[in-house]
């Protein structure tokens, strides 16, 4: 146990080392001139010539990539000039001269939104898609099975903004039963904060349904050939009871594991959805940092996103052991 | 067009008229249908060019991982594994970021899209790869004293042709999926070239006004890439390596090309 645990960190940090590095080279020393960028479009070439200095862009490649390490780990101070000193805190992502804000800040004012968007989102593939799954691994071979087989296969290839845009249109502008949804932080208000999510969350919720869907009926098919199962038919349990309560457990251990990839994709991975509804997210300041072309920003925003799948794609892992315990930890 | 209600197409449907199959665009007039047409190309284009590097990266990574020595063999398995962990979106994103705008937009999407997707491919042609090794004809032909390139290009890759085949007809929709996400999120091609994505972009502001504009690009892109979907599914079900008898290997690519 403890072995493996180890084991995961260890691939964990080490993927995560690698992105840093490809990230850092790919954005601060391949293209165009960071500090030109950095500065934004109205700086004079003296200011330019200061920012690059501030950066520690005249050092070498990989002196400056060290420093920004030491700078994740203990915090680094950036010279202002003319004696002013920027302190950045560990673990410091940069500074973001657009936004006049240390990007790991920035970072931390964007997190609460994308996470009530994924927890909300994870409530409803949860149901939806699981009960979805159980209801087509009770009635296999029937008709109800074959709809839903098709409405998940519809689901699954649909990009996400799709159904958002359609339930926008029609929820919103047609029959105007909600107005059109605007972030309202869950402190402030907590009841229009839920029904402002309401939308992006059956959104990302139903989309991701699909997957989960066919992951449960598959997973429960499979139990339902077990040896276990065919003695419960010879007990005479009812097949309602076989499939909802005893075959059904050979999926939690897969949904589990998919929802913790999944829910750690989301943190970062909803861009879409976050874009479409104008929710101020982790995805959405990726897309306003592009926009700019706030390199400090892109890149404290992809490795906070790859940061957040690695280590949900470890918990995942973790889980499934857990969950299921035939799968020794190796 | 109607100026004074800021573009509002005129006549019903979004000005539906013989000279506008499918009337206009709203705020700049353009033809709709033209336009339809056309980010079709783009969608294709870029999800067909995406599919064959990530073909061809995955193909080469998979091969070199299996046939190389094991330091090679453990670097280029950890960045597979690395490069499947990754959102894809995300980094495509930040890429379009860094890249001079003066850059062929289309070709820039090929090359987001394909090079960072070739994660799956390469773990399965690794994985074909290795069982194929213990083969009798793959034995037979290095006993003959054949080298590994040659053993890779006469025995290998025809044999990898099925699984490589059904895993490309399978990628093709996820592509057409991904150019349409990174243009509906505006760093895609580039107006006035249409694609379908940023159509709907755009068409957000319009939802009142001229339904039919979000309603013809999000019906054709779910139509395409459930069309795809299906003929992936088809695909594999023809190439599937238990059901040797039916390997029709001409159809498949066709599919896949």
């Amino acid at each position: 146990m403890t072995r493996f645990v180890l084991g995961r960190i260890g691939g964990a940090l080490f993927v995560l080392l690698a992105l840093s590095a490809t990230v850092y080279l790919l954005f601060y020393v391949a293209p165009g001139d960071p500090a030109r960028l950095a500065c934004g479009e109205r700086c004079n070439p003296a200011q330019v010539a200061q920012v690059r200095e501030q950066l520690g862009l005249n050092d070498p490649v990989v002196v400056q990539y060290l420093q920004f390490l030491q700078g994740l780990f203990t915090g680094r101070d950036y010279s202002g000039g003319a004696g002013l000193v920027l302190h950045c805190d560990a673990p410091c992502l940069g500074f973001s001269y657009q936004n006049d804000q240390q990007v790991t800040g920035l970072l931390l004012e964007r997190l609460p939104a994308t996470l009530s968007l994924a927890l909300g989102a994870l409530v409803i593939w949860l149901l939806v898609g699981v009960g979805t799954g159980l209801l087509s691994a009770l009635r296999r071979g029937g008709p109800t099975e074959r709809l839903l087989t098709v409405l998940t296969l519809a689901g699954t290839g649909t990009p996400v903004f799709i159904l958002g845009l359609l339930l926008l249109m029609a929820v919103c502008a047609y029959l105007q039963w909600l107005p059109f949804p605007t972030y309202v932080p869950l402190g402030e208000d907590p009841e229009q904060w839920a029904w402002n999510m309401l939308l992006p969350w059956i959104t990302l919720g139903v989309f991701e349904s699909a997957k989960y869907a066919r992951l449960t009926r598959s997973s429960t098919v499979e139990t339902l050939a077990e040896d276990h199962i065919r003695t419960f038919r010879a007990y005479g349990v009812s097949e309602r009871a076989i499939v909802t309560r005893h075959a059904v457990r050979g999926a939690v251990a897969p949904v589990i594991a998919l929802s913790a990839v999944d829910f750690g994709t989301m943190i970062g991975g909803a861009v879409l959805t976050e874009s479409l509804f104008g929710i101020p997210g982790l995805g959405k300041t990726l897309i306003d940092g592009v926009r700019v072309v706030d390199l400090p920003v892109v890149v404290g925003v992809v490795l906070a996103i790859g940061t957040a799948v690695v280590l949900a794609g470890a918990v995942a892992d973790l889980l499934y052991a857990l969950a299921d315990r035939r799968v020794a930890l190796t | 067009m109607d100026s004074a209600r800021g573009g509002v197409p005129l006549g019903s449907l979004g000005g539906i008229s013989a000279d506008h199959w499918l009337g206009v665009e709203p705020g700049t007039g353009r033809d709709l249908f033209v336009r339809l047409l056309y980010g079709a190309r783009i969608s294709l284009l870029v999800a067909l060019g995406a599919t064959a590097v990530q073909i061809l990266v995955g193909v080469a990574a998979g091969l070199a991982a299996a046939l190389g020595n094991r330091f090679a063999g453990q670097l280029i398995g950890r960045l597979t594994d690395v490069m499947i962990a990754l959102p894809m979106l995300v980094l495509g994103i930040a890429l379009t970021a860094v890249v001079p705008a003066d850059f062929p937009r289309t070709l820039l999407l090929i090359l987001v899209i394909g090079l960072l997707s070739w994660g799956g491919t390469a773990r399965m042609v690794r994985a074909q790869t290795q069982a194929l090794q213990g083969l009798d004809f793959v034995a037979a032909a290095r006993l003959s004293g054949n080298g590994t390139l040659r053993i890779a290009r006469r025995e290998l890759l025809p044999s990898l042709a099925a699984p490589v085949i059904t895993y490309a007809a399978i990628q093709v929709p996820a592509n057409i999926v991904a150019e349409a996400s990174l243009s509906f999120l505006g760093v895609g091609v580039k107006p006035p070239t249409p694609s379908w994505g940023q159509m709907l972009s755009s068409a957000q502001t319009w939802f009142r006004a001229d339904p039919l504009y979000v309603l013809l690009p999000a019906g054709l892109l779910f139509v395409t890439v459930l069309a795809s979907t299906v003929l992936g599914d088809a695909v594999r079900t023809a190439l599937d390596p238990r059901e040797g008898s039916r390997l029709r290997i001409g159809t498949g690519k066709e599919a896949a090309a």
